[in-house]
């Protein structure tokens, strides 16, 4: 491999972590925002429970290296973990004091990481012993005051214990460290309005809604407080951009009801109030939820956040059992949650475990995650392995699940011509350049037909990208 | 300098001054001088059988017409599983003036033992003494008061059983303008032994939601005008609807002259049923924007109560709701439309995290507008589990300032009650023109608190005579101009599954004036107006004469 070809391929590589980035911060900002906006319909004071879980992969490492795993022997390719498939029976108790075991040792651990007095603050608030959930979040504001996190979960557990005011005054004590975020905005808002503070919960969230443009959440509420506040008018504007921006749920609906009822416009009321009552009752609720305590499904729900969350930190310490223990019993507890799944497969894969990565991967995959990079990684994983047959396989139904995405294209052009199979990178990399004509895109092109000895098409690529740049 | 200290002390003084107005409003807990032993149980045996939270409501009523209040308590009953210990009955304490009170449970014959949930009060039969109507789970009680300080159990010849259901309110009203009160039964859920659900966490029982059980219809009893009733609840149309009912009204919400229902559902979408003025219901709550709170979800309503509290001449209405849920008020925009108002009427979001049960508009500082009361309590032992709330927790005495709503607090102002409250209800129990608060608390004993209003602040009480076989006049709307425009509604059915109101106080402030100008219009659509003086009781009956106005 020339050195100019190696230098081509870093720059494709970084183009295809650029279009994946882009592509999962599209997704992530868009689940997001769909989170913000069911949290802030059904319980707009929910925790944030998410610390670590939000990390994005390690990018630098999606390249398909099989010089690697030709160094790697079959034989210790042999995987050394399984997967679980179902919840095991536990009762409410069991979980619960296990929950409690798990975050005290966090704690004892770890006692000068935040983000161990934050698991235990979870827990005590999804316990409901809100108030020292509230004391240990003041100690993580103390221990860690440019952690946005805990300004929100404090607020949040205070406005659920009916403690607006105090909201309030953390969320302001977050504002004048700097911090400022479509989140904190959001619960200020909320705040200011549960406090019947209607004006400075409009001009908080009619700021942060603007500033945003489209976040759909925030929308949502300016609706919400101008429909308090008695402007109709302003409150069906704001809450018919909220649903343009993808916010459809029944309390939108609702609230455009009422709003197009109070501005005579009975005929798009009657359509809102179809569309409200569309959305079918919940389903029989269990027993206890009458309490909002723990359920057995809470518990374990539970349990495997706070594993989840003590795996992060024992990994960052390099404590390599204790990651992959908590990290299978949060999995134990909540088989198919993608975001332990995933953090499991890039321990693996960081500790070179391929062959149990791949099967991490594998169980990701045959999830129907949405998510192009994971059957990208699982492509990677079977390569480490020796597979490429089955990498191959990967990047296909990639290919078949985003067909107007270049990434994967991308992916299967650079598997091909690592397999040396220029002539069939080509199909590829011209698919590439048909949805993305881009430099990065024709740079491509150009390798691969330069690796199969055609430096007139070659050139011509390049000649493309030299138009490209004069246009520019 | 000096005019600057000056200056900041009159500022001061100014804010010194505004807090002694704002905390004029002060009761005194005379509980245990009042002579009500009443000590209500659950007859709770452990199950956490679903009526033990609810139960009970309670009535204020002049039953033997001395011109004071008394009151009639509701009580539970040994559920299956408990082993009685003694007695256990409603029961009725008679007013003896000064807020003393004297058990004539007995003698009065109203100690009916059955679990009872709610209560009504009226006068059905037009005898001119009020009739007490116990809504039970299992069957109904209909008393007929005979006048002379004792009742009779006419259940069976009045044909008003209900049935085996689970009760819940109770109101009086006359649906078809025919004259005399029809009787709304409110039904809450098919709960019974065989259908219990148990719950167990942690080893505890606790007590399964109306989310678990089947909703029932309300039943419907017209007055056939000869001390029996008919069973109407299918052609009236009411029978379409089954909700887990609570709490309810009969009072007339879109302003047309006839008396509609507004029902509290627990859990579920409240009901407003619209009389068409013959008796016949449209359920038309999410319509007039008083189903669901501003955000579209279903509370699960326990209490309710209708006022003016932004005196603009509309009637709005309050909601208490369950835990994690504040309660609701809806302000009545005019031409058949409330909005969700809690907010903007800042109605203390530190309600927030208890369960609300009875409430009342009322106006406890006599200066012209109407407080909120608003009595709390869990039915489980939910600190066990909890944090956020309580069993026994402080009930609120919320003031308006201009249509918003402030928390005047405990110790300062004598609610220092700490109990699981239900039932509550806002009577001048002592003739002295401020509202009292008398509170039905669960599985203890009774809160009284007297007002003990440090005003000069002047008033009204009106008691009204209706006409032909409605002596209780249920439907007038009563309308005072000075000094400011108020408006009193004469509802059967208020708060949690209670009576109370039958005397109407309109607080006047600084009025300045011997005699003020009031305007009923009576259930018949007949208007009439005349001037009574001021802090006194006075009496109107509606006039035979049509030309009064």
């Amino acid at each position: 491999m020339s050195q100019s070809t190696a230098s081509s391929r870093v720059s494709i590589l970084l183009a295809l972590c650029a279009i994946v980035v882009a592509s999962l911060s599209a997704m992530y900002s868009w689940s997001s925002r769909v989170v913000e906006s069911e949290v802030s319909d059904v319980a707009p004071q929910a925790v944030r429970a998410e610390t670590t879980s939000e990390a994005q992969p390690d990018l630098g490492s999606l390249a398909l290296n099989t010089e690697q795993t030709q160094t790697i022997e079959r034989d210790q390719q042999r995987a050394t973990i399984r997967l679980p498939v179902a919840i095991p029976p536990a009762d409410i108790e069991t979980l619960e004091a296990e929950a409690k075991f798990m975050a005290e040792r966090l704690l004892q651990d770890m006692p000068e990481e935040p983000i161990a007095v934050h698991v235990s603050a979870m827990l005590n608030a999804k316990l409901h012993n809100t108030e020292l959930a509230i004391e240990q979040w003041k100690k993580c504001i103390e221990m860690s005051p440019r952690t946005e996190q805990y300004y929100v979960n404090l607020a949040s557990v205070a406005l659920d214990r009916g403690q607006s005011e105090l909201a309030i005054e953390t969320l302001m004590q977050a504002q004048t460290m700097g911090l400022y975020s479509p989140d904190i905005a959001h619960h200020l808002g909320l705040a200011h309005m549960n406090a019947g503070n209607n004006q400075e919960a409009l001009e908080i969230l009619e700021g942060a809604a603007k500033e945003e443009g489209q976040s759909g959440a925030l929308w949502f509420l300016v609706g919400q407080v101008k429909l308090r506040a008695g402007d109709s008018a302003g409150a069906e504007e704001a809450l018919r951009r909220a649903v343009d921006l993808g916010v459809k749920t029944r309390q939108v609906y609702f609230n455009l009801f009422s709003a197009c009822m109070r501005n005579g416009n009975r005929e798009d009321a009657a359509e809102f109030r179809t569309l409200y009552e569309s959305f079918k009752p919940k389903k029989r609720i269990e027993p206890s939820m009458r309490f909002e305590a723990s359920t057995t499904a809470d518990a374990r729900s539970l349990i495997a956040f706070i594993a989840a969350e003590a795996a992060m930190l024992y990994d960052r310490r390099g404590s390599v059992r204790d990651t992959e223990h908590l990290l299978l019993r949060s999995l134990a507890l909540s088989p198919v949650d993608l975001n332990v799944l995933s953090n499991l497969a890039d321990f693996l894969s960081a500790q070179q475990r391929f062959a149990d990565e791949r099967i991490v991967r594998e169980r990701i995959v045959s999830l129907n995650s949405q998510q192009l990079l994971d059957y990208l990684l699982l492509a990677k994983a079977e390569v480490a392995c020796g597979n490429p047959e089955a990498a191959e396989a990967a990047i296909k139904l990639a290919i078949a699940l985003g067909p107007t995405s270049p990434t994967s294209y991308i992916a299967m052009a650079e598997f091909l011509v690592e397999q040396k199979r220029a002539p069939e990178a080509e199909w590829y990399a011209r698919r590439v350049v048909e949805l993305d004509r881009s430099p990065e895109a024709y740079r491509l092109l150009a390798r691969v037909h330069r690796l199969q000895g055609d430096e007139a098409a070659a050139q011509s690529a390049e000649a493309e990208i030299s138009q490209m740049q004069e246009r520019e | 300098m000096r005019v600057f200290v000056s200056l900041v002390m009159f500022v001061l003084g100014a804010l010194v001054c505004a807090e002694v107005t704002a905390q004029s409003i002060k009761f005194t807990d005379v509980s245990s001088q009042s002579g009500i032993d009443f000590e209500h149980t659950t007859g709770a045996s452990g199950e956490g059988y679903l009526v033990e939270g609810v139960s009970a409501g309670l009535a204020t009523l002049d039953f033997d017409g001395d011109g004071l209040l008394d009151i009639y308590f509701c009580n539970g009953a040994p559920l299956r599983g408990t082993v009685a210990n003694g007695p256990v009955t409603n029961r009725l304490f008679r007013n003896e003036g000064g807020l003393k009170f004297k058990d004539v449970t007995d003698q009065a014959g109203v100690g009916d033992a059955g679990y009872a949930l709610g209560v009504g009060v009226a006068d059905f039969d037009g005898n001119g003494y009020p009739d007490i109507y116990v809504n039970n789970f299992g069957a109904n009680v209909l008393y007929r008061n005979n006048g002379d300080g004792t009742f009779t159990d006419v259940t069976e010849t009045a044909g008003v059983a209900c049935g085996q259901n689970v009760g819940a309110g109770v109101g009086f009203f006359d649906m078809e303008g025919d004259g005399d009160l029809d009787l709304y039964v409110g039904n809450y859920v098919d709960f019974s032994y065989e259908t219990h659900v148990p719950i167990v966490l942690k080893g505890k029982n606790y007590t399964a939601g109306p989310q678990y059980y089947n909703p029932v219809p309300d039943t419907l009893y017209r007055n056939n005008g000869d001390g029996t009733f008919t069973d109407v609840s299918q052609e009236s149309g009411l029978a379409r609807f089954a909700g887990p009912s609570m709490g309810l009204m009969c009072v007339d919400i879109d302003n047309d002259n006839d008396t509609d229902v507004y029902v509290c559902n627990d859990g579920k979408p409240n009901f407003l049923f619209v009389n068409d003025g013959d008796g016949h219901f449209q359920e038309s709550a999410f319509l007039f924007g008083v189903a669901c709170d501003l955000t579209g979800q279903a509370n699960s309503s326990m209490g309710v109560d209708c006022g003016d509290y932004n005196n603009d001449g509309q009637i709005d209405i309050i909601s208490t709701n369950y835990q994690a849920e504040l309660p609701n008020l809806y302000r009545n925009l005019g031409g058949g439309f409330f909005e969700d108002a809690t907010s903007s009427a800042r109605l203390p979001y530190s309600l927030f995290p208890h369960v609300n049960w009875g409430t009342s508009f009322t106006d406890f500082d006599n200066d012209g507008d109407e407080d909120v009361f608003i009595a709390c309590g869990h039915f489980d032992r939910i600190e066990t589990i909890d944090d956020r709330t309580q069993m026994k927790i402080r009930n609120y005495v919320l003031r308006n300032d201009n249509g918003k709503f402030a928390d005047i607090g405990v110790t300062e102002v004598g609610l220092t009650a700490v109990k699981s409250s239900r039932a509550s209800a806002a009577e001048d129990l002592d003739n002295d023109g401020d509202i009292d608060v008398v509170v039905l608390n669960s599985n203890d004993s009774v809160t009284l608190l007297r007002n003990d209003l440090d005003s000069q602040n002047a008033w009204i009480c009106l008691k009204l005579v209706g006409p032909g076989r409605n002596k209780d006049a249920v439907g007038a709307v009563v309308s005072v101009g000075q000094p400011q425009p108020q408006k009193r509604y004469r509802v059967s059915g208020r708060g949690y599954q209670s009576h109370f109101g039958s005397i109407l106080h309109f607080g006047l402030g600084e009025v300045g004036v011997e005699k003020v100008q009031v305007s009923v219009r009576w259930p018949d659509g007949r208007e009439t107006e005349q001037e009574v003086s001021v802090n006194k009781l006075t009496r109107i009956e509606h006039s035979p004469d049509p030309g009064d106005r």
